[in-house]
């Protein structure tokens, strides 16, 4: 596709200071302890922020962020790894919230426990984005990005209508989320739930990354042909790659179906898939620190704007935000690292 | 059988404004092997554009697809020339703008970042239509006295005819433009090899300029047809455009304008005669709504079976 050189030729002046703060951040973070402590910090404060903020508006904003965080996770490992240009996160995102809404609801009268139906929603989701996948990945070119939005669109036109999901008028009374002693109840105890999903989302997809299969990817996003050159079998790495990938959007979705107890169609539009590819560019391509930071920017910062003229030029400003992205700093606030050698 | 050659005619007549959509994305592929992703918002501005027009020379008020005095002769003609004029004029202008700005200082990039670029040029563009125009759904005049005509036990109304006519004329005129002027020349120069192209001594800059003046206003007018065909026009409308223009320019093969028209015409029949079939076939139980699903399931059995599209050339294949 292209290599560094082509990244260099473009001017950005956004660059220059923000690389030298990154770069003197590394520089601190080199030493053990430093590292340490200020992991255990972060830790502490995360866990605390419940008891810290009183307000249950800002929690639910906060756990929203949280939601995005663990799919911008997921999208990175496509669009940042291994440069796959997937538009179908809304589909995953609404597949994981009906799997768990249709089995856990009064409508069809099943409620089966979250922890039967996590593996099942993590499971779905990662089966259809690893079988759209299939017909269109072996082709150069953007032909994955047609099939998942062509996907998606389907898909909403089928929830939309089906009387299996209750069409247009959603899914009320969904169950809210029980794990073995305990139900989930306030936005305080699902802000812990969707805190150690996205620690453990952080924690595997970052070993994943340091891993052979990690190293693939970036390989494959770097120059397809050289990567096949050496062995790699890209076609199979990009489909595990779909599939990883999209498994905690529909986890994400499931969590999002049981806290708010009423979805319906108008949750998953478009407008989601551009929010969560948006997150990915602005925090940073190819760092799963980045996407998360890239989440928590765009879901906390834009909420004092609510009520504002401002807030119906919201998408508008996310538009802008990746044209401008795209030119001045195409690989993000964060990047990633490359180790030297 | 009158059904079916009747939804064959509406989905002929509908599958021409799929055709000039996709040919847009087509040109812009061959110069720039890249997805204008903002295509479908360019062919929606034609329409509000138009609208707003419309308003503006008082012969609708907007809010319902009702004209106050009825259209005629010479009044009829000049009203309907300026709105495909003025759609053509200011989608071209913005094409040009969009792609000075968003995609020319890209050019050297990775294909993802100016993808992602234009997926926000295509986003900018529908929010900026919906603070300008209003997020309602708005009702567009069909402007020409409502005939209709009675052939083989199907009836055409004189929309289904002017879009027939209207289009043809246009992919006449393009075909021409594109094989038998000297600028048709260049852009199938730059298409087939840029750099090579460019130390022949062809402005690669200003060929790629054209062609992001060129297929806009082909998309203006196929925005503006598709409006006076459902009578209204929407801001998202663009979105449903890009997924169809992009889909045929996919199945017909993309790059090829013969592939292009051929399958816009076939998706506009799956269209018709499938959401015509389906509550037919399922009694009742699956309607019209669905019909947009068969353009996903045409697309997954092209790339499988032929993934270069049905006339295009074979592409490179990942085993």
């Amino acid at each position: 596709m292209s290599n560094h050189k082509d990244y260099e030729a473009i001017p950005r002046p956004l660059s220059a200071p923000l690389d030298r703060a990154l770069q003197s951040w590394y520089a601190l973070a080199g030493k053990a302890w430093v590292r340490r402590l200020s992991l255990i910090i972060f830790a502490c404060l995360l866990l605390a922020i419940p008891k810290l903020i009183s307000s249950n508006y800002w929690m639910r904003i906060i756990d929203l962020a949280g939601l995005y965080a663990i799919m911008a996770i997921g999208y990175n490992v496509m669009l940042g790894y291994t440069g796959l240009f997937n538009l179908g996160f809304a589909a995953f995102f609404a597949i994981g919230a009906y799997c768990y809404a249709l089995l856990a609801s009064p409508l069809h009268d099943v409620h089966l426990p979250f922890l039967v139906i996590f593996p099942l929603a993590v499971l779905l989701t990662a089966l259809i984005s690893y079988l759209l996948g299939i017909p269109s990945l072996p082709l150069k070119g953007d032909y994955l990005g047609l099939v998942t939005l062509a996907f998606a669109e389907s898909l909403g036109i089928l929830v939309n209508n089906l009387d299996f999901t209750n069409a247009a008028y959603g899914i009320i009374d969904i169950d809210p989320i029980r794990v073995p002693f305990f139900t989930l109840k306030t936005v305080r105890d699902y802000y812990y739930l969707i805190l150690f999903v996205c620690a453990v989302t952080f924690f595997i997809i970052k070993r994943l990354e340091e891993s052979r299969i990690g190293r693939a990817w970036l390989a494959i996003r770097e120059d397809e042909e050289a990567a096949r050159t050496m062995g790699i079998d890209t076609r199979r790495l990009k489909l595990l790659a779909c599939a990883i990938g999209a498994a905690p959007v529909g986890l994400a979705g499931a969590i999002f179906a049981g806290m708010q107890t009423f979805i319906s169609p108008v949750s998953f539009s478009s407008r989601e898939t551009w929010l969560i590819l948006t997150m990915v560019i602005i925090g940073g391509i190819g760092n799963v620190s980045g996407a998360v930071l890239g989440a928590l920017l765009l879901t906390i910062l834009p909420e004092p704007l609510r009520g504002t003229p401002i807030e119906s030029a919201r998408i508008l400003i996310y538009g802008l935000l990746l044209v401008f992205f795209a030119h001045f700093r195409p690989e993000g606030l964060w990047p990633r690292r490359w180790r030297k050698r | 059988m009158s059904i079916f050659v009747q939804q064959c005619i509406n989905g002929l007549s509908i599958g021409l404004i799929y055709a000039l959509i996709a040919l847009g994305y087509s040109m812009v592929y061959g110069v720039l092997k890249m997805v204008n992703f903002a295509h479908g918002d360019l062919c929606v501005l034609g329409a509000m554009f138009a609208l707003f027009l419309l308003r503006a020379m008082r012969i609708t008020t907007g809010h319902l697809n009702i004209i106050e005095t009825p259209l005629t002769g010479v009044r009829l003609v000049w009203v309907l020339g300026m709105c495909l004029l003025g759609g053509m004029l200011i989608s071209a202008v913005i094409g040009v703008i969009m792609e000075r700005l968003a995609y020319r200082p890209l050019r050297r990039a990775s294909v993802l970042t100016v993808l992602i670029s234009a997926l926000g040029v295509s986003i900018i563009l529908e929010n900026a239509m919906m603070l300008i125009f209003g997020r309602e759904v708005k009702g567009f005049p069909r402007m020409l006295p409502e005939r209709y005509f009675t052939v083989l036990g199907a009836s055409y109304s004189n929309m289904q005819v002017f879009i027939a006519v209207a289009t043809s004329l246009l992919l006449i005129g393009l075909f021409y433009l594109v094989n038998r002027t000297t600028l048709g020349r260049c852009i199938r120069a730059v298409a087939e090899d840029r750099d090579m192209a460019s130390l022949l001594g062809v402005d690669v800059n200003r060929v790629i300029a054209m062609v992001f003046a060129l297929g806009p206003a082909l998309g203006a007018i196929a925005g503006i047809l598709h409006a006076m065909y459902y009578g209204q026009t929407y801001y998202l409308t663009g979105y449903q455009l890009m997924i169809l223009g992009w889909a045929a320019a996919v199945i017909g093969g993309i790059g090829d304008m013969r592939g292009c028209i051929i399958a816009g015409l076939l998706i506009g029949l799956l269209e018709a005669v499938g959401g015509g079939y389906l509550p037919v076939i399922t009694r009742g139980m699956l309607g019209v709504e669905y019909r947009r699903i068969f353009v996903f399931l045409a697309l997954i059995i092209t790339l499988i079976v032929k993934p270069a599209g049905i006339l295009g050339k074979p592409v490179v294949v990942v085993k």
